[in-house]
């Protein structure tokens, strides 16, 4: 598989030379492969959201920075990246600024220089894909609720059909059903059309069951990096931090400190299996 | 940039002195400076307004600042150069006495912002200067509000160049286009901003009795020292003008 973001070295000091200076990223490393999808975790004001503010192009530091070929250290580059990577805010308020919700979805793909039809056709289908009925069409995007501002900020990234996703907790303020349906939707498009996707996250679970791999970033440095399993296995130390691990995890590593045997474990279903096993070949669900 | 009027928390004796003299010290030094126009007293004037940001320990942090009002003031001189009609040699000393008078002005009111807090200032101008509390407020609030509001226009910029609105291409005319866009759900999200500060503050029961305060500035001996030195200062200055010493003719 080919390399889509690399990133080397990279520093970055917010409002250098002042009382305010901060310094958000440190030394960070990190390459993505195409078709991945990669969770970035870490306590509050750890640098997720600056990191991938870096990915987009938005923020400049020191350091190499590659984002499918292109390298961001040059203005010309960071100027075309939008056509190739979505970026979902944090703040999806923040992502709206059209009259109405349908012109706002239609903003991106109208910048592309595509006919008139194909942005119907893309503005239309990327609204169903994140339930936003035609009755929302006409309405001003801050009259929205929160939750349907966030898809309603989604489903203007979707609709420019980018190669890359940046999400940055893409499913916060959104109910349990449409936080499944949402995080259903970028699997998707990652499994099925190859969508690199750079996920923030605070949700474990989702972690757990979505990322490929995990970066997990405190106080500006890549803390830790691996596959989910090998990750949440190290529970001790993400808890210094202040970091959780999902159920499942948790629970087998309080197995392992009694001395078990017992596979890492990051979802449900690895649970119930290996649970059963310790049981003694019973299946874990019993009446 | 927005950064200016933030108050800089450091320890120092400026920082710790009653607003009130400080902004007495502020409007002295704005009398002094429109008293002469020696270029001369005007740079004693000058480095003593430096030195006393140095006490407060701000002076770092507003040099930026600095660079851009000397840039400022050259620029002034270069322009009494080439439009007084007179004497070469007096239109530079004029340029110079005014680029060090506007200087003198705004770099005494800067160490005053950066080294006192808002509800300081709030406070003073209340409950000393029995100005209405609602308009100080709304003042000072507003105030408060320029830098968050210059982040946000960051924020929206960049919402719009993720998805292909590039501000900084270089045709003006989109340049301009760019811009409206920016402003116009900039205007939408301040008016959000204000309901919301209202209703908050209201839930915290603004305006529903009478306000007493944790605070009481105090009013130290430093404090009638520098109103006094003020006072002095400013007699002072009077008494030469009137004996014709420091203004050029
Ligand atoms: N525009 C800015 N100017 C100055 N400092 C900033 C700015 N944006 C972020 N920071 C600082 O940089 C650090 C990293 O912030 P960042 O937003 O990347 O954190 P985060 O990991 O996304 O946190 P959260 O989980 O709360 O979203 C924080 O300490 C923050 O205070
Ligand atoms: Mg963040």
């Amino acid at each position: 598989m080919s390399k889509v973001i690399e990133i080397e070295n990279l520093q970055l000091t917010y409002a250098p030379k002042t009382s305010l200076q901060r310094q958000a990223l440190q030394n960070i490393n990190l390459t993505v492969e195409s078709g991945e999808f990669r969770a970035i975790i870490g306590p509050q004001g750890s640098g997720k959201s600056t990191l991938l503010q870096v990915m987009a192009g938005l923020e400049l530091g020191l350091g190499k920075v590659v984002v499918d070929g292109l390298d961001l250290s040059q203005k010309k580059n960071r100027r075309i990246l939008w056509q190739r990577v979505g970026v979902i805010f944090q703040q999806p308020e923040r992502q709206l600024f059209e009259d109405s919700l349908y012109n706002d979805v239609a903003y991106g793909p109208k910048n592309m220089a595509l006919t008139s039809e194909e942005i119907e056709r893309r503005v239309k289908a990327a609204l169903k894909k994140v339930k936003l009925g035609e009755e929302y069409y006409p309405l001003s995007p801050f009259k929205l609720s929160g939750g349907q501002q966030r898809r309603a900020a989604i489903a203007g990234i979707l609709a420019m059909e980018p190669k890359i996703l940046l999400l940055d907790e893409p499913t916060a303020g959104l109910d349990p059903r449409g936080r499944q349906e949402i995080m259903n939707l970028f699997t998707e498009l990652c499994r099925k059309q190859g969508i690199t996707t750079i996920l923030v996250s605070h949700d474990m679970e989702e972690v757990a069951h979505r990322a490929d791999k995990v970066t997990v970033l405190h106080k500006g440095k890549v803390f830790m990096e691996g596959c989910p399993q090998e990750i949440f296995a190290r529970g001790n130390q993400l808890a210094e931090i202040g970091l959780a691990v999902p159920f499942a995890s948790e629970l087998a590593n309080a197995l392992r400190e009694r001395g078990k045997s017992i596979a890492n474990l990051t979802t449900l279903v690895d649970a119930e299996r290996e649970v059963g096993r310790l049981l003694g070949g019973r299946s874990g669900r019993q009446q | 940039m927005a950064r200016v009027i933030e108050y800089i928390y450091r320890d120092s004796i400026i920082h710790q002195l009653n607003p009130l003299s400080k902004l007495a010290w502020a409007l002295g030094v704005m009398v002094l400076a429109l008293t002469f126009n020696d270029p001369y007293y005007l740079l004693a004037l000058l480095i003593s307004v430096g030195l006393v940001g140095l006490t407060g320990r701000v002076m770092k942090d507003l040099s930026g600042v600095m660079k851009g009002l000397s840039i400022f003031a050259l620029i002034l001189v270069l322009l009494q150069v080439v439009f007084y009609h007179g004497a070469y040699r007096e239109a530079v000393t004029l340029g110079i006495a005014m680029g060090l008078r506007m200087m003198t002005v705004v770099l005494s009111f800067l160490v005053f912002l950066s080294t006192t807090q808002y509800k300081d200032i709030i406070l003073v101008l209340t409950e000393k200067m029995k100005l209405p509390y609602d308009y100080v407020f709304m003042f000072m609030t507003s105030l408060r509000f320029v830098p968050t509001f210059l982040n946000e226009a960051i924020q929206v910029g960049y919402a719009q160049q993720v998805r292909g609105c590039p501000i900084d291409s270089g045709n003006p005319w989109r340049k301009m286009k760019a811009y409206i866009a920016v402003a116009l759900p900039l205007v939408l999200i301040s008016l959000k901003k204000a309901e919301r500060l209202a209703i908050a503050m209201e839930t915290r029961g603004y305006g529903s009795n009478n306000r007493t305060y944790y605070k009481e500035p105090i009013i130290s001996t430093l404090d009638y020292f520098v109103i006094f030195l003020v006072v002095v200062l400013i007699i002072g200055a009077i008494i030469l003008r009137c004996k014709g010493l420091g203004v050029l003719h």
